[in-house]
């Protein structure tokens, strides 16, 4: 593999919360395996050429940060959709999920169209929803994972590509015991569970550096990552 | 009535629970029970000064209360940073005749931001000092923009704002309110690239365009423009210049100050106690002249001894990376060899187990400059692996979960312990440690 091409889009409006730990994660990963990586940074008005990028990473913003991303966003809609259906890696996490349904509601009650990957429908509350979550992501039924999730905005209506089954802590639905977080859609990853995810889950992590460098992947010691996530699980078991 | 029955069981509670250091809160909560509005029905002889923001505000409350005093006036104070609505309540309670007068010549306000509005329901201050805004705690606080709303609810239009002319976030604060600027100028120790992880006005705060920084003092603080509409650090009225590291002295508007903590953000916040009390109406240099002699709370940055090894006790607000960066420029400007030791605890008050706040904290700044981290407490293995995509070796990273056996791995290692650790855990690190 020659190099890995990423994009952090958005870097700095939607940059809320330690979220970026899951670049330095699929960095580091991708220095363990020796593949050479770049990370470019794109943001309003930028108009990025996505042939250009083999992973395109997306963070969790402010309210209002949020909605000027979704007008940017909309110039780009039909660029960004073929590259999913391309196969390009994407991770989505926290809030930048509304982006990708049909439309939000903003704090102001103003609805804001989303690109339309999925056909969930977003609202902005202004209520603090906190929960642990506990999970098996969809690709891998038997590992469990873990994740946080801090969000102020809801999701209705994702019943479609879910990425994880929850066990423990509240879905998209945010009803106890609802089954399902998150998506995946060929190589798209959107999920409200923070930790940062790729950093708390090795596995999920090697999931998604497989499809980034296909053959080129190699295993490595991610010994530290599941100790910790094993304490983690062990006190929500 | 309702008033002087609360005033009555206030007073009394205060005075019962203050030889047990039980009369912060509770008095104010008991007598806002009785009559709801306690707060409204005060009458102040003096000015009211509120201090608020994300952080230093305890810090910068307590040299506005020191000045103040030391000048020869009657104050009162929240001092212990019993900055929510009852321990308000309690400070005016406590302050005031049975006749619900105060008369204290300046009532000092140390204010959480999130609680501001509901503090200042029924009264308002004449000025408002606001330090800064950064994210901090997001599981309890929402973002910078949740915590700008709450504090435009609380200003009401009289209100003269003291800003920090450093944030294009807080200084941008109530734009038709009456104000004035401090700042601080470029120093030898400010950098043209940020230091930090966490810098929440990457982009403008007016209008989205990427904000660009000619130095930082740390994270988003510093001398900024935006690329697109302009907006730019504004006047100041109270400059603070000509940093002497070394000694520790520095100038307000020309005049002499002096301070044993060094750091960017104290000099900040001492430039705003300075800049308070100006305002308040007393004579700059005699302002400069008290603060010099200013000594920091005690209890939030301790030296003392384990055998033969320097220890220092540098407390953060878990959840708050701010706070945490700040605590490793404490450590990074220490002399000599040195082992940092770090409590990581569950979220505060919740109890989950998030730790992506540690990927807003710059651990990398420690690389190479410490003889090895400890982490101990709930999250330590969390830390490890932080630790370890920072770049640390694995023999510079020591895991004791359990801090009853901390001391044995402390033991192993060198130099001075640096102890970065928030104030509820302090306590019990410090039995294990010093044992």
């Amino acid at each position: 593999m020659s190099k890995v091409n990423i994009l952090w889009m958005y870097d700095d409006l939607l940059d809320l919360y330690g979220d970026w730990g899951n670049l330095l994660a699929v960095t580091k990963g991708l220095d363990a395996m020796g593949i050479p990586w770049e990370i470019d940074h794109k943001s309003l008005g930028d108009q990025p050429d996505f042939s250009r990028y083999q992973m395109i990473y997306i963070g969790p913003g402010k309210a209002r940060n949020l909605a000027e991303a979704a007008k940017d966003l909309a110039c780009q809609k039909q660029a960004v959709l073929d590259a999913v259906e391309r196969g390009v890696v994407f991770l989505a996490t926290g809030n930048s999920r509304l982006l990708f349904g049909k439309s939000f509601t903003g704090a102001d009650g103003q609805q804001i169209p989303g690109i339309g990957l999925f056909d969930y429908t977003g609202e902005e509350t202004g209520n603090v929803f906190i929960s642990d979550i506990l999970a098996h992501p969809i690709f891998a039924p038997e590992t469990a994972s873990y994740g946080f999730i801090n969000r102020t905005a809801h999701i209705h209506g994702n019943d479609r590509d879910p990425l994880f089954t929850v066990v423990k802590g509240a879905g998209d639905g945010e009803i106890a015991g609802e089954s399902h977080e998150g998506n995946l859609y060929r190589n798209f990853f959107g999920t409200w569970q923070l930790g940062p995810l790729l950093v708390k889950n090795p596995e999920i992590l090697k999931e998604l550096l497989r499809r980034l460098v296909g053959e080129a992947f190699r295993d490595w010691n991610t010994t530290a990552e599941e100790l910790a996530l094993k304490l983690t699980l062990n006190e929500l078991q | 009535m309702k008033m002087k029955l609360a005033l009555l069981l206030g007073k009394l509670l205060y005075l019962l629970g203050k030889p047990f250091g039980k009369s912060t809160n509770l008095p104010g909560e008991l007598a806002l029970k009785i009559c709801p509005q306690m707060m409204g029905n005060f009458r102040f002889d003096g000015k009211i000064l509120a201090v608020t923001g994300s952080n230093g505000k305890t810090s910068t409350a307590n040299m506005i209360a020191y000045i103040l005093k030391k000048q020869g006036h009657s104050v009162a104070h929240n001092a212990k940073g019993s900055n929510l609505t009852g321990g308000v309540a309690t400070t005016l309670l406590a302050a005031s005749t049975m006749g619900g007068r105060i008369k204290q010549d300046f009532v000092v306000l140390e204010v959480d931001e999130r609680f501001s509005r509901l503090i200042f329901r029924d009264f308002s201050p004449d000025y408002l000092l606001c330090t800064n805004l950064f994210r901090d705690q997001l599981t309890r606080n929402g973002n910078v923009d949740v915590i700008i709303e709450k504090l435009h609810e609380a200003i009401k239009p009289s209100v003269k704002l003291i800003l920090n002319g450093n944030d294009p976030i807080s200084g941008d604060l109530a734009p038709q309110n009456q104000r004035v600027y401090y700042g601080l100028s470029k120093t030898e120790q400010s950098s043209e690239k940020c230091l930090n992880i966490t810098h929440d006005a990457k982009v403008c705060p007016r209008c989205f365009g990427r904000m660009s920084y000619t130095y930082y003092h740390y994270n988003h603080i510093g001398g900024f423009q935006c690329s697109k509409c302009g907006y730019i650090n504004p006047q100041w009225s109270y400059t603070a210049d000509n940093v002497d590291f070394s000694s520790g002295d520095f100038t307000i508007n020309g005049c002499r100050v002096h301070t044993d903590y060094k750091d960017l953000f104290n000099i900040l916040n001492t430039t705003a106690a300075v800049a308070a009390c100006t305002e308040l109406g007393l004579p700059l240099e005699n302002c400069c002249q008290a603060v010099s002699t200013f000594v920091v709370l005690k209890q939030r940055y301790d030296e003392f001894q384990v055998g033969s090894r320097r220890a220092v006790m540098i407390l953060s607000k878990n959840q708050n990376p701010v706070s945490f960066d700040q605590s490793i420029t404490h450590v990074l400007e220490r002399d000599g060899e040195k082992t940092v030791v770090v409590f990581i605890n569950n979220i505060n008050h919740t109890g989950h187990r998030d730790t992506t706040w540690l990927y807003d904290i710059g651990f990398e700044r420690l690389l190479g400059k410490v003889d090895a981290v400890v982490g101990t407490g709930p999250r330590a293995y969390d830390l490890a692996v932080r630790l370890k995509l920072a770049g640390f070796p694995p023999e510079q990273i020591r895991i004791e979960r359990d801090l009853s056996q901390l001391k044995a791995v402390v033991d192993k290692t060198r130099g001075d312990i640096c102890i970065l650790t928030e104030l509820y855990d302090a306590k019990s690190i410090l039995e294990v440690i010093s044992k």
